[in-house]
């Protein structure tokens, strides 16, 4: 499952897109091997837990 | 007595009656004397320069010294800090980095996920600035204005291209609500030259779909533009 996926799962809402199209919430992935992360939240809601902001260590 | 137009020496009028024409010619020739021995020591020797291109410059007030001509295609340039306050140096703002890069391959994106577009082949790389190999990123190593020029092709639905500067999203050069395109943009922007760098990202909103890889179909390139 991706973590578009996840976050979808958590909010059903998020499922239009438009959250991540307007910036609200912005993944990405840095092409380097490590998964994707959360680069921007500013989302009504707060991170689900088990998740974070910022690009996890490698 | 007259005298001569330009230094005044002392020649007899021309109805003067000579009486001592030996004394007379002493006379003149010890003022041609003093007048040329003070002009050369007051010239300067053509003995100070030494070599094709060299040029005379004041080091002082009344003081001058040979300037050694320069490599080819420099130019003499102003420098308070050298003895003559000039030197010879490459022209300044007439060339800077170059690059041009494609993808190579398709490359799998995932859905809604702003992807680096990892530009891994190199037509040209004027000053090394690109790195196609691990960061796919170009970091110029002259300050100044760039245009960036980026062109992807994109399987999924919904394309938006981002160009980042120093790890964060500084331009969007597009937002597209096409599918299965090929989409183009171009900005300018300032790099310092030192740690300034660039990277290209895409993401698409449907599922997980390739960017298109190949030389005519997802490519980037960026050159100087002025200081």
């Amino acid at each position: 499952m991706t973590l578009v996926e996840q976050l979808i799962k958590t909010f059903p809402e998020l499922l239009d897109l438009s959250a991540f199209k307007n910036d609200l919430i912005v993944i990405q992935d840095d092409s380097d091997g490590l998964d994707a992360y959360i680069a921007k939240w500013e989302y009504s809601e707060p991170i689900p837990k088990g998740l974070k902001l910022g690009k996890p260590k490698g | 007595m007259a005298t001569t137009t330009n230094y005044s020496w002392s020649t007899p009028d021309d109805t003067a009656l000579v009486k001592d024409g030996a004394a007379a010619i002493r006379s003149l020739g010890t003022a041609i004397d003093t007048t040329v021995f003070n002009n050369a020591g007051a010239a300067i020797a053509k003995t100070i320069v030494d070599a094709k291109g060299d040029i005379i410059a004041a080091t002082a007030s009344d003081t001058v010294a040979r300037l050694a001509v320069g490599a080819n295609d420099t130019v003499l340039t102003a420098d308070s800090t050298t003895a003559t306050g000039l030197k010879w140096a490459a022209p300044a703002g007439s060339s800077g980095p170059t690059f041009g890069v494609y993808l190579s391959a398709n490359q799998s994106i995932t859905g809604s996920t702003y992807t680096k577009v990892q530009f891994n082949t190199e037509e040209w790389d004027s000053d090394s600035c690109f790195d196609s190999t691990t960061n796919y990123r170009f970091t110029p190593n002259k300050a100044g204005y760039y245009q960036i020029n980026y062109t992807v092709a994109d399987s999924g639905s919904d394309i938006y291209g981002r160009l980042y500067k120093n790890g964060s999203n500084f331009k969007g050069l597009w937002g597209s609500g096409v599918s299965g395109a090929q989409i183009s943009g171009s900005c300018m922007v300032y790099a310092n030259g030192t740690t300034d760098y660039f990277e290209f990202y895409l993401a698409h909103f449907g599922g997980t779909a390739p960017i298109y890889g190949g030389q005519t179909a997802t490519f980037a390139s960026g050159a100087w533009i002025r200081g």
